[in-house]
């Protein structure tokens, strides 16, 4: 996990980052896919990743898969970081469609987790602001319970009901247009 | 790994998703249909109050059939065009390069509205949006390089950090006269949203109604964007007043777009919007409807008129009352529209603000403007010269994309040098003489209008082409024989869409000698109508492609004949009426008519390097068969084809279609007809 990225980022390519898990474990990725992380961009930014950057929120296992993630993601964005800061519109750019649809497949197959990682990701995407990782990975979990009863979500989830028969009517009540 | 019908123990035991913050648990239920969303609030007490947290609202699913096929992603302010309601878009601009790489962009001649509705589309799109404006804060408040930013709630991110508001409404709807089911989910939306202004003392109340889908987006403090993504489809002209009165403590927004809207009116549908904006107790918009719109919607206006109660008073009252009320401000409505709302002056020295955009205002920039962050202006429809834009300009030393639409005042605009464009975009300016800026930066232009005199545009680029990649042009009439000229300005063009009333019209008879050789250009993207009568397209087109010796797409939007009963003024503009859509019939073909035999025309781009050809609204007209036999069989290297028919029988459909691919003369190219 710890080499270096694809290769093609060409400037960002001698700049590596350090990661170091909760575990103690340290990973060393290129600076462009350290940067998918907002948090950590704005340490770079601030100049403080010089010795490593500790994680203490994020298990070594758990920080594997995020750096595949970015590793694979940072490829893509690299294209976009040659522009200019100010403008975003990258249609001219000509996008190559079958990286991106790889990209899909990438991330299709990489949901493919047992449901503790999943949480385990979604905290560690939320903790280290990639937006991408954590929209992914809450939509999963939103795909799991869409169409499902408040019951059978619960079931799924291990929900305890905590709510008294009147509080549930006053849910009802308040929110009469949700279960039209 | 998650199939829900298996309820697997999770590790750790217990209930991990409830432990999730309410953030990561708003996000979750941000990807769920609002009505879901909200009935989450039945899981436990933990879940009861968290629809607070959710900052995307979709009101209908899926998402309706997107109609405009000038979907770009470029065409970052696409809002007049687009009648796909598209928040994200308008909303994600300024963070969008946090996010993932831009969704791939579809070949130009495949019309999306062909596209079954895609849950990754939703959630690409989405992904465009969420979580933005708190990171964006944070950089805004990180960019040390500019002065430093001002004090005030725009840039105390971290309060925001569990948002308690919706930052998008998305209302998903196409259907007509649905009002009532419509009209009363508004009004849970703002009972709903009442709620939140108490806590959220900056948030904005609102209400809305429309036949029409239509949408808009709003984030408390950083982003306030209020657009009409529909296109009416009678195009009303008028101006109409959007009333904006400033409020000292009001702090600006990262990002303000204020347009004002015209209702829908037409013979399928009366859609008559009314709004208003709150910023806590304050009204900051309101919009009352045009005679012009009342007179001609006579019935049924008064109960499609949105209104928005006041968010501290109860709305119960309201909505019985609603149509008096109603009746009433229609009264009211003249007043407002008589004056022309200047901008306020304020707005001219927002440190934070990135994009600006306007609609139908007065212009007066203080004499000191001040907007060092601004990154995007979009000026619409706006009265004041050009010494005024260039006002703002110079006062926005990062400004990089502008677009100027319908702004009959600007005559002369010379950009300052302060700003570096990368992009410019100019649309139905028709005053505009003159452009002058320094395009070292520019990779990207934008026209729309008449063909511009050769004194149009002046480029100082101390004397080397400019490297503008992308040129979209798009004139109003038949001529496009005196557009060498401009096109000659972009020799290093990458992608290029030029769209006029008739396709390649004009290109043949004068063929401008002086007809700049692309060579760098990989895309063609050609709109227009080719009518039936056309024969000389074919010698058009194998002159456009003789100047394009690296193209490697090629795709043709072939405009449908004008609706009925429109002005030839307003023809060139693409109207896709959706009941049209699904209704009309304008396959053209006849079996009997024969085409001539191709003419084996050496094209040195279509025998080498062309490998994808799109058709779009493809009506199998004669002149249209012709272009399309011309095309595929003097291309024997195209791997792809993308044909999109126009609406029609099915049978006729697939008459052409094994016409079509009898042409292909690379028998092992994937073929694709929609």
């Amino acid at each position: 996990m710890a080499s270096a990225g694809s290769g093609d980022e060409k400037a960002a390519a001698a700049a590596m980052i350090t990661l170091i898990s909760s575990d103690n474990e340290k990973f060393e990725v290129t600076e462009a896919t350290a940067t998918l992380s907002q948090t950590i961009r704005h340490m770079i930014e601030d100049g403080c990743t010089d010795g490593g950057v500790p994680l203490p929120n994020v298990t070594s296992k758990i920080l594997a898969r995020v750096i595949e993630y970015c590793k694979k993601h940072a490829t893509a964005a690299a294209g976009e970081e040659g522009s200019s800061s100010s403008f975003s519109d990258a249609a001219f750019l000509e996008v190559d469609r079958a990286f991106l649809e790889e990209l899909e497949e990438f991330d299709d197959a990489f949901l493919e987790v047992d449901r503790a990682t999943l949480f385990d990701l979604i905290l560690a995407a939320n903790y280290l602001d990639i937006k991408g990782l954590l929209n992914l990975t809450c939509q999963k979990v939103a795909d799991s319970v869409k169409g499902k009863t408040p019951e059978q979500i619960r079931e799924m989830y291990n929900i305890v009901n905590d709510l008294t028969p009147e509080e549930e009517a006053e849910i009802r009540r308040e929110t009469q247009w949700a279960f039209e | 790994m998650m199939d829900g019908s298996h309820p697997q123990p999770t590790a750790g035991g217990g209930d991990r998703l409830s432990k999730l913050g309410d953030r990561e648990l708003g996000n979750i239920l941000s990807f769920l249909p609002a009505k879901e969303a909200a009935r989450a609030a039945l899981l436990s007490s933990r879940w009861r109050d968290l629809f607070a947290a959710v900052h995307t609202v979709s009101l209908d699913e899926p998402e309706p059939p997107q109609l405009d096929d000038n979907d770009d992603n470029f065409d970052s302010y696409s809002w007049r065009r687009s009648p796909s309601p598209d928040p994200q878009r308008a909303a994600a601009v300024p963070w969008r390069r946090q996010q993932r790489p831009p969704r791939p962009q579809p070949p130009r001649g495949r019309r999306p509205s062909a596209r079954p509705p895609c849950r990754h589309g939703i959630r690409r799109r989405r992904a465009l949006l969420h979580g933005g404006p708190v990171g964006l804060a944070r950089r805004v408040a990180r960019r040390a390089r500019g002065p430093p930013p001002p004090p005030g709630p725009a840039l105390r991110a971290p309060p925001l950090l569990p948002p308690p508001a919706i930052r998008c409404l998305r209302k998903v709807s196409a259907r007509h006269g649905s009002f009532s089911s419509t009209h009363t989910r508004n009004e849970s939306f703002s009972t709903q949203h009442e709620s939140f202004s108490f806590t959220q003392p900056e948030s904005f109340s609102f209400s809305f109604t429309q036949h029409e889908s239509f949408c808009f987006s709003f984030a408390q403090h950083e982003s306030f964007s209020f657009t009409q993504q529909q296109e009416p489809f009678s195009f009303t002209q008028q101006q109409e007043p959007f009333s904006f009165t400033h409020h000292e403590p009001f702090s600006f927004p990262t990002q303000i777009e204020l347009f004002s809207f015209s209702a829908r009116v037409s013979p399928t549908s009366e859609g008559i919007l009314g709004y208003r904006i709150r910023l806590g107790s304050e009204s900051y918009g309101d919009r009352a409807l045009s005679p012009r719109q009342r007179s001609a919607t006579n019935s049924r206006r008064s109960d499609s008129y949105g209104r928005s109660p006041s968010p501290l008073s109860s709305s119960s009252d309201d909505n019985v009352a609603c149509d008096e009320k109603a009746a009433r401000r229609d009264e009211e409505a003249p007043r407002l529209r008589d004056r022309e709302l200047t901008v306020s002056t304020v707005l001219f020295t927002c440190a934070a603000l990135r994009s600006l955009s306007l609609g139908h205002f007065r212009l007066a920039p203080p004499a000191k403007v001040s907007l060092p962050s601004l990154e995007a202006l979009l000026l619409s429809h706006v009265s004041g010269t050009g010494a005024r834009v260039e006002q703002i300009i110079a006062g926005s030393p990062r400004l990089a994309d502008l677009t100027l639409e319908a702004c009959e005042g600007v005559v002369r605009l010379s950009v300052p040098s302060v700003a570096r464009l990368r992009r410019l975009a100019l649309r139905c300016c028709h005053n505009l003489a003159a452009v002058v800026l320094d395009a070292s930066e520019l990779v990207a232009f934008e026209y729309r209008g008449a063909v511009p005199d050769t004194t149009f545009l002046t480029m100082n680029n101390g004397g080397a082409s400019p490297n503008v990649a992308y040129c979209k042009v798009d004139i109003c009439g038949q001529e496009v024989a005196k557009l060498a000229h401009l096109l000659q300005m972009f020799p290093n063009a990458k992608r290029l869409h030029l769209e006029s009333a008739g396709l390649g019209s004009g290109i043949d008879k004068d063929v401008p000698i002086n007809f700049p050789t692309l060579s760098g250009l990989r895309r063609l993207e050609l709109r227009g109508r080719l009518p039936d009568d056309d024969t000389a397209v074919v010698g058009a087109m194998s002159r456009i492609l003789g100047h394009t010796p690296n193209l490697q797409a090629l795709s043709l939007i072939l405009h449908p004949e004008p609706p009925y009963g429109l002005s030839a003024r307003l023809s060139y503009i693409r109207h896709y009426n959706e009941v049209e859509l699904l209704d009309v019939h304008s396959l053209k073909y006849s079996g009997q008519s024969v085409l001539a035999a191709a003419g084996c025309s050496m094209i040195p781009c279509l025998r080498n390097s062309v490998r994808e050809i799109n058709l779009v609204h493809y009506q199998g007209g004669r002149a249209q068969r012709a272009l399309a036999k011309f095309l595929l069989c003097n291309a024997p290297g195209i791997d792809e084809l993308w044909c999109e028919f126009a609406e029609g029988p099915l049978w006729t459909q697939t008459q052409l279609m094994r016409e079509i691919k009898g042409w292909v003369t690379n028998k092992s190219a994937k073929t694709h007809f929609l």
